[in-house]
């Protein structure tokens, strides 16, 4: 298989997926899809700057709801998403957009502008960008400058897709929110919180504040094992309190987005292209290696050891393939 | 570089090489002592060891005589077994009488004395 195949059955995957999401979460798109687990919001909405850069469309869609929906959303949790420059970027060119249409402190642009020579914002467009939009071209991104549809919807918080919504109504949008919403979908019994801050994305000591708040409040409850301090709430009462009869299921978002971008942005490198076959079993390997530790925190049996030299890129694509992007 | 790697690199042959024997680098003042090598270059040499599954200490430690390579595989603390296995595939690389003699030297130094090669 080549990169190319590769990468559009990858893209298209992707897109599908995201698509499938927003369409239940508020965006203007027919969706058959009826999902059981709690979206994470702002780490879809980082997939879908990436994955929406080869499907305009998908890009505008998600643009128009986040604009719509700007006060769901933690800027300081998508920040914490965003792992490099690349993401940076993207984070900072969208709240820039968004920073046009709402006035709000929070959404004021955290990275330099980009000094380098600007770039389609849109893979694969060969459409001339007269007028480029200015919170795009910031970040070295040329983008049609487009205002808003105003098509989109609030989410359905009876849906279990939107449930980090649900918690954000009960507990504002913040660190107690998602913590909240890990503990009560996990189907782990309890947890500790170096596992909490991964799945919450948010900082040791946040996460630690807010578990306080929840346990003084009788929130969620602490036992000690070993010298580790665990967390736990009763989904039963959480489910009385809430009036649902299941509770949706905890996907670590972040550790699965994360590497899909990495690894969409890798496939769509022109300059992996040209690459000997042993370079590219070299650097598949070397992406796979990085990207293990995020997969298998996210639940997935990820082998990175597979065969020598070239042929490491079959196992590769196979392991791409096998990866069960819901 | 020296041999079949120096060919390959002026692009007189295609046939790639067991090994890369590097005598000496360049600067600006001429040529000096090629230990240590530049970090890319062990970052290379590195990742090639990992694409290829080889044990790279212990060859490199008999390839290149003690010094870094040794600390590196000492610290590893790697086990009576799995220096035999690793001794076994370094010989394999390299069927040569000098390379054996050094090889059966390291691994006395290393304390194993009691390696079947194969030879």
């Amino acid at each position: 298989m080549s990169i190319s195949e590769l990468k559009r059955e990858v893209a298209q995957c992707l897109r599908d997926f995201a698509w499938g999401q927003w369409g239940q979460m508020g965006v203007l798109a027919a969706t058959d899809r009826s999902d059981h687990w709690a979206a994470d919001p702002e780490a879809l909405l980082l997939l879908s700057f990436e994955v929406g850069r080869g499907d305009p469309r998908l890009f505008d869609e998600v643009l128009d709801w986040t604009v719509l929906n700007e006060r769901l959303i933690s800027v300081q949790r998508l920040r914490n998403l965003a792992r490099d420059d690349d993401d940076r970027a993207l984070v900072e060119a969208v709240l820039g957009w968004v920073a046009r249409r709402k006035r709000r402190a929070r959404l004021t642009a955290k990275v330099p502008p980009s000094a380098s020579q600007p770039v389609p914002f849109f893979r694969g467009s060969e459409v001339a960008v007269t007028d480029p939009d200015p919170a795009f071209l910031a970040q070295g991104f040329l983008k049609p400058n487009l205002d808003s549809r105003g098509r989109s919807q609030a989410p359905d918080l009876r849906l279990p897709i939107n449930f980090a919504f649900r918690m954000r109504g009960l507990l504002g949008v913040g660190a107690r929110a998602e913590v909240a919403r890990v503990l009560v979908t996990s189907a782990a019994p309890r947890l500790d919180i170096q596992v909490v801050a991964a799945s919450t994305a948010y900082a040791k000591r946040n996460v630690q504040e807010a578990l306080n708040a929840l346990r003084a409040s009788g929130a969620v409850r602490s036992s000690t094992i070993g010298n580790e301090q665990r967390y736990e709430v009763s989904p039963e009462a959480w489910a009385r309190l809430l009036a649902i009869d299941q509770l949706p299921l905890h996907v670590d978002w972040p550790q699965i987005f994360s590497p899909f971008r990495r690894i969409l942005r890798w496939l769509e490198d022109p300059d992996n292209e040209a690459l000997s076959e042993y370079m590219r079993g070299s650097e598949s390997r070397q992406l796979l290696v990085e990207l293990a530790p995020d997969l298998r925190f996210a639940g997935f049996d990820v082998d990175v050891a597979g065969p020598t030299g070239a042929d490491y890129w079959d196992h590769f694509a196979a392991t791409l393939q096998r990866l069960p992007l819901p | 570089m020296v041999g079949g790697s120096g060919l390959l690199a002026i692009g007189a042959v295609e046939r790639a090489t067991r090994d890369v024997d590097v005598v000496a680098l360049r600067n600006a003042d001429g040529l000096r002592n090629p230990d240590p090598l530049p970090a890319a270059l062990q970052a290379a040499r590195e990742r090639v060891a990992r694409d290829f599954s080889l044990p790279p200490k212990l060859y490199a430690l008999v390839d290149q005589g003690p010094g870094k390579h040794e600390e590196d595989l000492r610290s590893l603390g790697p086990t009576v077994n799995e220096l035999r296995a690793a001794a076994r595939w370094s010989r394999s690389q390299d069927p040569s009488e000098g390379f054996e003699q050094i090889l059966r030297q390291t691994l006395s130094h290393l304390g194993v004395d009691d390696v079947d090669l194969g030879t």
